[in-house]
């Protein structure tokens, strides 16, 4: 297992938001987290980079323990993390926006940028615009190559096409499939479940910070009670 | 002509003089809000003990000035600047972070500050007491008069060797950081953590190491900024705490977080107390002819009393904060 998530209780302080849930995905593979709105989704993700303290539970990354690891050294170790709002810097250009994403690296990292102007070409024409004034699409790319620049071996990404007219969702959709082919383990957060559990091997379908199910993508589409509850008949 | 003279040294180059240190200050207000989300009372006081950090380091090398031909306490500033951020970095390490680690609200912080600049106060005139000294006791201050070749003129241009030290050295400072922000990584990291500190976090960035510079550029301007001010001026104890109010309008009218705003809003903020303490009488008397007779231009004419030019950056600071509070340069709402 790449990121293995056992029995994660978490919270802000008072009731546990998450009570007790598992993800695990393999390298390469695409993970997805749906469910209703407060279920616990972004704290589950949260949680897996160490952004909140659990109460309960441990996190591993490839076999070894990181429960007690802090977000920065979770970043060293191979976690890109793209959050649902604010998840670039407005007033960096798209550029430096990349190299913070880099910050961490001691290498010559202009061939990683390169990559990321391949793997999103729009950004490659707004290099040296502010990341601010791009339209919500390309600030999505931007967010997740941004992640990608530090070249992870787990990515998590909270919704990353909440807003997104269709042609986006599906460059977007487009781009993690590359990205996880290339042997990146993708761990995502959606609200479209359908088109989401399309893409997925595995999926976790949350309900008031429990798994309610786990299953492949397909059997999960499949499934009447899933459809019913979360896919809108 | 002389009158023309005479308010190009009380506005423009009046102006320009005490524009450069609001901005100095402005600038280390607004990075340290940037970076910590806080507003830091004890700027003022830091640059105070900049300033008496050099009085220090002039009396201990008292040689230093008149070899290199410029005042000891501009010669030795680079040691004071040493101290400084070092000091400043000390504060935060004692004072600040734990407050930090405790997530408390930012207002906390503030109020952090005003107990630090309290103790610095405290300590500038438990060691130094509260008569003003001079830098200029065995050296003396040049005084530049430039002759304005025009026949009808017998004013001559004003200007004090620190008060062109002071303008070099403020453009200096603002390059220099323009260089640092846009051209080094950590200058980057720091617009960045500017801009949103969670995302900073969570890209790999080394918040600490963003903070510890911070608190550095702040102490170092803080004693470039009061080290000249006190060679212009006399040093004292409460040389910077009165121009608290200034940076701090100057710091929000450029929109604060944002350091070419903090530069705009100093310079703003120092012509518009020249020009409102300027006597306008002088520019009007040559044109007293032209007047009808019932007219009588006064004696004085200006907008603002010198004694009263204080409200001159409060009226700036309200104004702006009633119609435009995020400034000129679109900063954070405070
Ligand atoms: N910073 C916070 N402090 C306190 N409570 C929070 C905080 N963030 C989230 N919560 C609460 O935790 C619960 C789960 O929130 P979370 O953001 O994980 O849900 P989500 O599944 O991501 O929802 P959405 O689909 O709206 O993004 C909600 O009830 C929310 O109110
Ligand atoms: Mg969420």
């Amino acid at each position: 297992m790449l990121i293995n998530a056992i029995n994660l209780v978490a919270g802000y302080g008072g009731e546990p938001v998450l009570r007790g849930v598992n993800f695990a995905i393999d390298s390469g593979d695409i993970g997805v987290i749906v469910g209703p709105n407060g279920a616990g989704k972004t704290t589950a993700l949260k949680s897996i980079f160490g952004l909140i303290r659990l109460s309960k539970g441990s996190v591993q990354l490839e076999g070894e323990d990181i429960t007690n690891v802090p977000p920065d050294r979770r970043v060293r170790l191979g976690i890109g993390y793209v959050t649902q709002e604010r998840n670039v810097f407005p007033s960096l250009t798209v550029r430096e926006n990349l190299e913070m994403g880099a910050f961490i690296r001691k290498d010559k990292f202009s061939p990683v940028i390169d990559n990321m102007f391949e793997l999103f070409p729009p950004l490659a024409q707004k290099a040296d615009d502010v990341a601010g004034q791009l339209s919500g699409g390309q600030r999505q790319m931007v967010a997740i190559a941004r992640a990608l620049m530090v070249s992870p071996r787990l990515l998590l990404l909270d919704e990353p096409t909440v807003g997104l007219s269709p042609a986006f969702v599906s460059e977007i959709v487009d781009r993690i499939l590359t990205i996880a082919r290339s042997g990146v383990g993708v761990l995502i957060v959606e609200q479209n479940a359908k088109r989401a559990l399309e893409i997925a091997d595995i999926g976790f379908v949350l309900a008031s910070g429990k798994n309610l199910f786990t299953d492949s993508g397909k059997n999960l589409l499949n499934d009447p009670e899933v459809a019913k509850s979360f896919l809108g008949g | 002509m002389n009158e023309l003279i005479f308010f190009i040294n009380k506005v423009l180059i009046s102006g320009s003089i005490i524009g450069s240190i609001y901005a100095l200050g402005a600038i280390g207000v607004t990075l340290v809000f940037g970076i910590l989300r806080f507003a830091n009372f004890s700027h003022a006081d830091l640059m105070t003990s900049g300033a008496y950090l050099s009085f220090v380091f002039a009396a201990l090398l008292p040689g230093l000035g008149p070899v290199i031909g410029l005042p000891t306490g501009f010669v030795v500033l680079p040691l004071s600047i040493l101290f400084l951020a070092a000091f400043a970095v000390t504060i935060d390490v004692m004072f600040y972070r734990p407050l930090r680690k405790r997530n408390v609200r930012p207002v906390m912080l503030l109020v952090a500050s005003l107990g630090v600049t309290l103790m610095l106060h405290g300590v500038i005139r438990l060691f130094a007491g509260t008569s003003p000294r001079t830098f200029f006791a065995e050296q003396n201050k040049d005084v530049f008069r430039i002759d304005v070749p025009f026949e009808t003129t017998t004013r001559d241009l004003i200007i004090s060797e620190p008060q062109v030290l002071l303008i070099i050295t403020t453009i200096i400072c603002i390059v220099s950081l323009h260089q640092f922000l846009t051209r080094t990584r950590l200058g980057k990291a720091m617009r960045a953590m500017s801009d949103n500190s969670e995302l900073a976090l969570v890209s790999g960035i080394n918040t600490d190491k963003v903070v510890q510079a911070t608190w550095v550029i702040a102490g170092t301007l803080a004693a470039i900024a009061g080290t000249l001010l006190a060679l212009d001026v006399v040093l004292k104890p409460d040389l910077s705490f009165n121009l608290l109010l200034p940076i701090f309008a100057a710091a929000i009218v450029g929109g604060i977080g944002r350091p070419y705003g903090a530069i705009a809003g100093g310079l703003l903020v120092g012509f518009s107390e020249t020009l409102a303490v300027f006597n306008w009488s002088v520019l009007l008397r040559p044109f007293a002819e032209y007047f009808p007779e019932w007219v009588e231009i006064p004696s004085r004419l200006n907008f603002v009393p010198t004694e009263y030019k204080i409200i001159v950056p409060f009226v700036i600071l309200i104004a702006v904060l009633i119609w435009r509070p995020t400034g000129i340069f679109r900063g954070q709402v405070i």
